[in-house]
């Protein structure tokens, strides 16, 4: 019919006031309609099935499930699914775990709306995209060491808080083994006490907020 | 033995620098005094004196009692063994008293009527005595008729003979200062070790709680401060571009757009590092040698930094509380004292950090440096964050006097722990850390 179909985008975020942002920067695009708008990722499966959008843009945090299992499980799903991740920080674990789970591009809310709109319009050609600022932070620590599973769980802990003998009895371990995990995570994260672990952590992503 | 520590001691100190102070850790104190009391106690047994006529049959006494004016209620054990003794023979007890007439005179012991003492079948005996401040044993034939007291000891029919000091009793003898001081020096030691125990276990109770809160905030702020400014700048951004491009109004908003742009930015930043105080990426002499700066003082102060020892690395509490006194004492003296000169001089030791702010301004009021005039002079502020972290605060002031203000932190408060190092390593360590000593200055002004 049109010369140019509408790109179709669906916005998966629990933020209204976001939403509200999004949907106004997509409507002011002549060729881009938003079908729809998920507040968490179960939201976000069931729309996507009803809708079949070009093109899902994805907050990493959602409430009921992690932005990346929520793409996973849409993938498995729609393996051709145009996803895109938006979200506000950009650590090199979230994004290294973004690209492998099948995200299509990487976006900062930050940037500023030509850029997204651009992304969305390569991404609905079947391009990859990975903004300039975000590849550096990815080079910057593409050699360094990742946390294992466990360390991720203490250092999530340690971020709420937990001494280390409520992280040995919420974990099942011993805290003497807390406390070697937790000199771990410092000397893979390069960090001097626990303040600085936290940080570095959330800065790079292993743990969320 | 005694001379062995001697060497070791010695030892240890040649390891470090020549004019390194002589310092000893009270742990060291404790394991020298352990030490010296065991040589002590060797020593002691070797006193047990021995005598034997000829080459023929000996006593030795095993165990003797303390020595002690003759008392007929007391008694002590005393016993001892027989190097070539025969079956039948017996032994003699002495204890040496003064008599009626004020004479030292040998008493049988222990009873007049049982004057004689079995040799067990493994040649030794052992029986009970009254105090003395002499002790004697006497080898004898069966048939022997002993004195009940004598002036001398009898020779004749005695075939070995064996005299011992009576011990003295414990506070006289020569070593028992050397215990009691070593034992309140341990004392003491461990008293400071339970002190900062406790300060340490509540500080990081306090850690992890502010860890806890500032993770609510960052996530708090991050659900709705920042999501809402950056969906309010995804609109504005829309708006902006709505506008024809002669707009007057564009460039405004364009300017807006860069602000929000700015406080998105530093808000992200914010809530990643999720540290508002002093930055810790800053060691605390350049956080001080940044402070005329912030305070935007003007030039003509001669202000100077000194870190003498190196730089060890804080806790993070202490860190901030640290600062947070200094740049208090920091801002008083380049607002309020009118000084020529400000120094601020950080001391790193093994067993405390101390920092030390002195100016040569007009000086504190007494009476503001007792109570603190509002809003001036956050002395009471000072003195509560100091008590906090354990540490100790101390103010010099006098009317055109200057100022100096005092603070020193222990070492086991202010440091990062390494808990598992041994005693050893601890000394090598402390040593060492005398041994380096590096002097900056820095101007500012």
């Amino acid at each position: 019919m049109s010369v140019s179909p509408q790109i179709r985008v669906l916005s998966v975020d629990d933020h209204p006031l976001l939403h509200e942002g999004l949907a106004t920067v997509i409507r002011n695009q002549p060729n881009m309609l938003l079908v729809g708008e998920a507040s968490n990722g179960r939201d976000a499966i069931q729309r996507f099935r009803e809708q079949k959008p070009d093109v899902t843009l994805m907050d990493l945090r959602l409430p009921d499930m992690s932005g990346i299992d929520a793409m996973l499980a849409i993938r498995s799903e729609f393996p051709e699914a145009r996803i895109i991740i938006l979200t506000t920080f950009a650590g090199d674990v979230e994004i290294q775990r973004a690209l492998a789970s099948g995200a299509r591009a990487y976006m900062l809310k930050s940037m500023p709306p030509k850029e997204l709109v651009e992304v969305i319009r390569q991404v609905h050609a079947g391009k990859k995209r990975i903004p300039p600022e975000i590849a550096a932070h990815l080079a910057e620590h593409y050699s360094d060491e990742a946390l294992t599973e466990r360390e991720v769980e203490v250092l999530q802990q340690i971020a709420g808080g937990n001494r280390n003998r409520d992280i040995a009895d919420k974990l099942f371990i011993t805290e003497e083994t807390v406390k070697v995990h937790i000199k771990h995570i410092m000397e893979k994260l390069g960090a001097t006490d626990r303040t600085q672990a936290v940080a570095i952590g959330v800065r790079r992503g292993f743990i969320q907020l | 033995m005694v001379n062995a520590i001697k060497t070791r001691v010695q030892r240890t100190r040649s390891n470090a620098v020549p004019y390194v102070p002589v310092y000893v850790h009270p742990a060291v104190t404790v394991r020298l005094a352990f030490w010296l009391f065991c040589c002590l106690l060797l020593a002691g047994c070797n006193t047990l004196q021995t005598a034997t006529p000829g080459s023929g049959p000996a006593i030795v006494f095993t165990s003797v009692p303390v020595a002690g004016r003759g008392d007929a209620e007391k008694k002590n054990t005393i016993s001892g063994r027989v190097i070539g003794g025969r079956a039948g023979q017996q032994i003699v007890l002495y204890a040496r008293a003064i008599d009626d007439y004020g004479q030292m005179t040998w008493f049988v012991q222990p009873f007049v009527l049982e004057p004689l003492t079995r040799i067990h079948s493994n040649s030794k005996w052992s029986n009970s005595t009254h105090p003395g401040f002499e002790y004697a044993a006497l080898l004898v034939n069966p048939g022997f008729q002993p004195p009940r007291t004598t002036r001398v000891l009898p020779t004749e029919g005695v075939l070995a003979v064996a005299t011992s000091q009576g011990w003295p009793p414990m506070w006289q003898r020569w070593w028992f200062p050397l215990i009691c001081v070593a034992g309140a020096a341990g004392l003491t030691f461990v008293f400071y070790r339970l002190w900062t125990f406790e300060i340490t276990r509540k500080l990081n109770l306090r850690f992890e709680e502010r860890l806890a809160e500032r993770t609510r905030v960052a996530q708090e702020l991050h659900d709705t401060l920042l999501q809402g400014v950056l969906s309010v700048s995804m609109q504005l951004h829309v708006a902006v571009d709505q506008l024809p491009e002669d707009s007057p109004t564009r460039p405004a908003l364009n300017r807006v757009l860069q602000l929000m742009g700015q406080v998105i930015e530093e808000g992200r930043n914010t809530l990643r590092g999720l540290r508002s105080s002093a930055d810790s990426r800053h060691d605390l002499q350049s956080s001080f040698a940044r402070i005329p700066q912030e305070l935007g003082t003007q030039s003509g102060i001669d202000f100077r930094v000194v870190v003498e020892g190196e730089p060890l690395q804080l806790r993070s509490m202490i860190r901030d509380d640290v600062y947070g006194i200094g740049r208090e004492a920091l801002v008083n003296a380049f607002r309020h004292a009118r000084a020529r000169s400000i120094a601020v001089q950080l001391e790193y030791t093994a067993s405390h950090l101390g920092i030390l702010v002195r100016d040569d301004g007009c000086g504190i009021d007494p009476q503001v440096l007792k109570s603190g005039r509002d809003g001036h002079f956050g002395v009471p502020g000072m003195r509560e964050r100091a008590e906090r972290i354990g540490a100790n605060l101390k103010l010099l002031s006098r009317i055109g006097g200057g100022t100096e203000v005092e603070l020193r932190v222990p070492g086991e408060i202010a440091f990062e722990s390494r808990r598992s190092v041994s005693a050893s390593k601890w000394s090598a360590r402390l040593y060492r850390r005398h041994g380096v000593e590096h002097i900056s200055g820095k101007r500012v002004g």
